[in-house]
């Protein structure tokens, strides 16, 4: 290192290896992804990239920032100073001011270039982005050109680098916004952008000379005549009342603040929305709101994480300072400080958003959509319900903002560096991996809430945290952190709110879709408890240290934070393994771009030189063909009968069957067209008798092919049917057998019809036996059904006299739930009572044996 | 014998490989003022943190008005006065609202004495501590250590934040007037003519070992040399090699 550009070169590479090892771990997350997921890399339609790019892209825009903070030597300054960040003890290098502003430019504007370079390789080509390949590179040399000029310029006044720098970047970005609205082509991009380059240059060269030379202009007169008029404001106060008002106030001072403050600069841009919003938009006006109130949340996670340092001085950066740790307090104390400060900046934050929304409402007269919204849910609901679930909502907001602002604190107060950045990495990838594995992740909750194994999930869940406050609190009452008496008034109140969540949630939550033991685990898993005693345990650990192990090599650093980002992965991982096990199929085809998967059973009695019927069998919403097999027995009585009987599997996470109007239905109906066609080509398959029969979801598919295949499927079944269509939809007028059971008491989808329990929004289903006269309708049958008691609880309803002999029959089971009567019983809890008064699969093969496709 | 305040025996610490404090064993009566002496890194700070209750013995106990400082800080900590050698006061507090905040721990605080102290140190109530130069700064802590008329002052490193007048003058007479109040001072320091001049007793710390301990007039004796009794930096020299001689910080 005999240059000075050698030297630069190594400052600035120093320290920044994490970045290089967060990126690596970032595309192993996204390899395991692409291997899970092989489909998230393909386009889901023709048009537009395929969703996963965002999730590519995020880690080059992250890095484009790291690289704005690295090359203008913005981490290691401070950028409200008035004074320049660049670091002055390269003022005494003997080297020109010219190489002092042109080598970080220089290595900025080659690792900006390798950065757009890396992302065109990785990122545009393979997923086939649309993007310009050269320009936007030059745009980020020039950025962090600009960036580096204005950094280095001392000012006149303190934080005005942070607003000259907004503005000037963001009129740049304006610039290239307007651009390519109006389609200006890249050469001339590049014609305005490269230009630049040397302007900014000689910007910094003049702003580092001016840093050099000591020159700092000095705006400050004005502030201090103000600060004259602040000083005659009469400031006398008296003492503390006690050392923990003392404390708390210190808390609120040293970062209380900070929630309210951001909040503050927030709030007007967000409400701007608003203004451009007018009420002729309701739903945007609402979204506005929605959005607002869920700022101070994510702005308390945001907060909490900047507040773990508390002392840049000490040599160990995140231990506790001397000052706070000579603070005669118990560690208890402290953290009680901690808490109560976090609740005043909580309360401060809220009220600003509380005088905000109002007065934003009033002055763009938009309150029209609120109330309208407010009324009608009065009317549904009543308005003692709507008032207590308002307070109930705003309380778990305020919870919520509390919450996020101390339930990490214990991290930060052990004071432990790879502990407090595993935290940050672990919420983090959290985070990311919400994004492409949400539908996944809820599959397996579906399936968990199916195959009850949902039941041992919130038992460990509960048994988890209570036995983890256990340990902390025998750890506290051992080391006399917190008084005996103070653990039981604590553990006792802490059961008393969650008793009294869980009664008033028993009483707001009326959907039969959330069993009730779920709304106990959100009751227990909502009020904290766990971590906030774990607080004083790690700042007794910090502030009394105990006998350091030997130093930790970097090795083990990175091994222990790579365990700790990858654990989400292992996590999920792990309980995938159950699903891929139960989830069992046997084949896939390629439909419509998508690989498409099926289960199928060929009975053993099966011979090549006899034609055999086939049975497809749909599944429900969020179920899947292993759960449908297990619960219909359709494959035993194949077994017994001597058919092929198939189940396909639907599409997306949960799996499900796209009954709408959208585009999905009709690649649904393609498919199950041509996996008729795959096991036609490979088994000797009857083509008169080709049957179709689903659950709910299921069944309304099959609704949907008796309209569209109705020349290759000579009869169906429906049990406990979700019609999402509406009757007018079928324009085929063909008559199609249809034998169809459902319960009185089946509450996701009424035999009287109405709104969907799952999406009363979205779906208003008809009545059963409604539909059923349609049906009869269509096949052209007599208008007096015959009507018979087959069972104590079930009763038959036969349309007879139809075109081509097309029965149409209802199964009404009474009392029974949204299940497949004489099947395997499926929870009782989510779908209610499974009767036993008539074998479904038994009556529909018999049915479908006598209705083959005429002509045929 | 008088009560001891300072109670250390068999004290050892080791961070990683490096061995702080070699089974240290010291016992310090009521009512003197004691020089902590010995090289940086001798070991100083990290006895003195351990008298905090900043670090957990490794083995051996520490005891301080006869209690733990670990188990009750609370009962150790509002009878100490104390400046740290870093002098970490926060930044962004004014030097009023410091003192209001620090009164509201220490039920012995003594208003027109803070307010005596502030006056002598030339600190004014308004300015923020960030604006403080290093000497201010030092004397603002030393302000906070002394207003509540602590049992036991605890002065880590002093000399590396004060000016030479406040050491000679007001330090110096501080720590007398502490001393004949029957109240017990405790400072380290490099500088060994600081020492000598100031404390009664001086305990000399190498390499994590005390390797001398007494009264100052005693120790001089015990050196005497012909009729010219030796200076401490003499005696350090005899007692620990020159190599090992401390200096000037660099």
């Amino acid at each position: 290192m005999r240059s000075a550009a050698g030297a630069i070169g190594w400052e600035l590479r120093q320290g920044h290896g994490w970045v290089l090892i967060a990126l690596a771990g970032y595309a192993l997350v996204l390899g395991a992804v692409k291997i899970l997921l092989p489909g998230a890399w393909e386009p889901a339609t023709t048009e537009g990239p395929p969703e996963i790019a965002p999730w590519v892209m995020v880690p080059f825009s992250t890095i484009f920032l790291h690289f704005l903070a690295v090359f203008s030597f913005g981490l290691g300054g401070d950028l409200a100073a008035r004074q320049s960040i660049y670091p002055a003890r390269l003022f005494t290098l003997p080297v020109t001011t010219a190489a002092l502003a042109f080598w970080p430019m220089l290595y900025g504007a080659l690792a900006m270039a390798s950065l757009w370079l890396a992302t065109v390789l990785l990122a545009v080509l393979p997923l086939g982005l649309d993007l310009p390949l050269l320009w936007p590179g030059v745009l980020a040399v020039v950025f962090l050109a600009w960036t580096q000029a204005l950094m280095w310029r001392p000012y006149g006044l303190k934080g005005l680098r942070v607003i000259v720098a907004v503005l000037w970047l963001t009129t740049l970005d304006a610039i290239v916004l307007l651009a390519l609205h109006y389609e200006v082509p890249g050469r001339w991009m590049v014609a305005f952008l490269a230009p630049q380059l040397p302007l900014a240059y000689f910007a910094a060269r003049l702003a580092v000379a001016r840093a050099r030379r000591g020159e700092v202009p000095d705006g400050r007169g004005i502030l201090a005549r103000l600060g004259k008029l602040a000083e005659a404001l009469p400031r006398r106060r008296g003492p503390f009342p006690s050392p923990a008002a003392a404390q708390t106030w210190f808390e609120w001072r040293r970062q209380g603040w900070r929630l309210p403050a951001s909040m503050a600069l927030l709030l007007p841009f967000e409400l701007a929305l608003l203004f451009v919003a007018s009420s002729e938009r309701p739903g945007f006006v609402l979204y506005t709101l929605l959005g607002v109130l869920l700022t101070p949340p994510l702005m308390a996670a945001f907060a909490a994480t900047t507040v773990s340092t508390s002392s840049p001085e000490e040599r160990d950066a995140w231990g506790v300072s001397p000052f706070d740790a000579t603070r005669p307090s118990t560690s208890a104390a402290l953290v009680g400080a901690q808490l109560k400060g976090a609740m005043w900046s909580t309360l401060a934050a809220w009220l600003l958003v509380l005088i905000a929304i109002p007065l934003a409402l009033t002055g763009s007269a938009t309150w029209q959509p609120v109330i309208e919204r407010t009324g009608q849910w009065i009317e549904a609901e009543g308005t003692l319900r709507v008032v207590a679930s308002l307070v109930l909502v705003f309380l778990a907001l305020l919870g919520w903002t509390w919450k996020q602002l101390v339930q990490n604190r214990h991290l930060g107060l052990t004071g432990r560096e790879w502990l407090i950045k595993a935290g940050i990495f672990f919420t983090l990838s959290c985070f990311i991996l919400i994004g492409p594995l949400g539908g996944w992740i809820l599959s397996l909750l579906v399936m968990a809430m199916a195959t009850d194994a949902s039941r041992w999930i919130a038992a460990g869940l509960i048994g988890l945290k209570v036995s983890i406050a256990a340990w902390i609190a025998t750890r506290l009452h051992r080391q006399r952190l917190v008084s005996a008496r103070t653990l039981v008034t604590v553990a006792a109140g802490w059961l008393v709110v969650v008793l009294a969540l869980y009664r008033l949630l028993d009483w707001l939550v009326t959907t039969p879709l959330l069993p009730r033991y779920l709304l106990a685990l959100v009751a227990v898993l909502a009020i904290p408890l766990a971590r906030l005693s774990a607080a004083p345990l790690a700042l007794a650990g910090n502030r009394h240290r105990r006998p350091a192990r030997p130093a930790m090599k970097t090795g083990k650093w990175v091994l222990r934070a790579v365990l700790v980002i990858g654990l989400p992965v292992v996590a999920i991982l792990g309980a995938s393994v159950p699903f891929f096990f139960l989830d069992r199929t046997t084949g896939a085809i390629v439909s419509s771009g998508e690989k498409r998967e099926y289960l199928l059973h060929v009975p053993s009695s099966y011979d090549r030189a006899r034609p055999v019927p086939l049975v497809i069998s749909l599944h429900g919403g969020g179920s899947w063909p292993a759960y449908l097999e297990n619960t219909s027995r359709w494959s035993e009585l194949a077994e017994e009968q001597g058919f092929l009987v198939v189940y396909p599997a639907g599409s997306d996470a949960p799996k499900s069957w796209h009954v709408g109007r959208g585009a999905g239905l009709m690649d649904d109906v393609r498919f199950l067209s041509e996996l008729i066609d795959t096991l036609e080509a490979a088994y000797n398959i009857d083509p008169a008798r080709i049957y179709a029969n689903g659950l709910s979801n299921g069944a309304g598919m099959t609704f949907v092919l008796s309209c569209t295949l109705s020349d290759r499927i000579a009869a169906v079944g429906m049990v406990a049917a979700a019609h999402s269509l509406p009757w007018s939809w079928c324009k085929d007028e063909r008559p199609v057998p249809m034998i169809a059971f459902h319960g009185t008491a089946d509450a996701l989808t009424s035999y009287h019809g109405g709104r969907s329990p799952a999406f009363p929004q979205r779906m208003i289903l008809p009545s059963i036996p409604t539909w059923t006269a349609n049906w009869a309708r269509r096949n052209r049958c007599g208008t007096s059904p015959v009507e018979s008691v087959v069972a104590a609880d079930v009763t038959r309803l036969e349309y007879t006299g139809c075109a081509d002999d097309a029965a149409v029959v209802l199964y009404t089971v009474q009392g029974g739930g949204h299940t497949w009567p004489g099947g395997r019983p499926m929870p009782e809890w989510l779908t209610g009572v499974t009767s036993n008064g008539v074998d479904a699969t038994r009556q529909m093969w018999a049915f479908f044996r006598e209705h083959p496709l005429p002509g045929k | 014998m008088r009560e001891a305040v300072i109670d250390v025996s068999a004290l050892t610490r080791r961070f990683g490989g490096l061995t702080a404090l070699d089974s240290v064993s010291l016992v310090l009566p009521r009512g003197a003022v004691y020089g902590l002496v010995g090289a940086n890194g001798a070991g100083k700070t990290t006895l003195i943190r351990h008298l905090l209750g900043l670090l957990r013995p490794e083995s051996g106990t520490v005891r301080v008005f006869g209690l733990d400082p670990v188990a009750d800080p609370v009962g150790v900590l509002s009878r100490i006065g104390y400046l740290s050698e870093e002098n970490d006061l926060p930044g962004w507090m004014r030097v009023d609202e410091l003192i209001r905040y620090t009164r509201a721990f220490y039920p012995a605080w003594d208003d027109g004495y803070a307010e005596e102290l502030r006056q002598t140190f030339a600190l004014e109530p308004a300015a923020k501590v960030k604006t403080l130069s290093k000497g201010q700064k030092a004397r603002a802590g030393l302000l906070l250590a002394l207003a509540h008329r602590p049992e036991l002052l605890v002065l880590d490193e002093p000399s590396s934040g004060l000016d030479p007048i406040v050491r000679r003058d007001i330090l110096g007479a501080v720590l007398r007037t502490i001393a004949h109040e029957g109240r017990t001072v405790l400072f380290s320091s490099h500088l060994l003519e600081e020492v000598e001049q100031v404390a009664d007793h001086v305990t000399m710390i190498h390499q994590g070992r005390i390797v001398l301990t007494g009264p100052l007039a005693a120790i001089k004796e015990a050196h005497r040399a012909g009729e010219r009794l030796p200076s401490l930096d003499e005696i350090f020299v005899t007692r620990v090699g020159s190599a090992a001689a401390p200096g000037p910080e660099v």
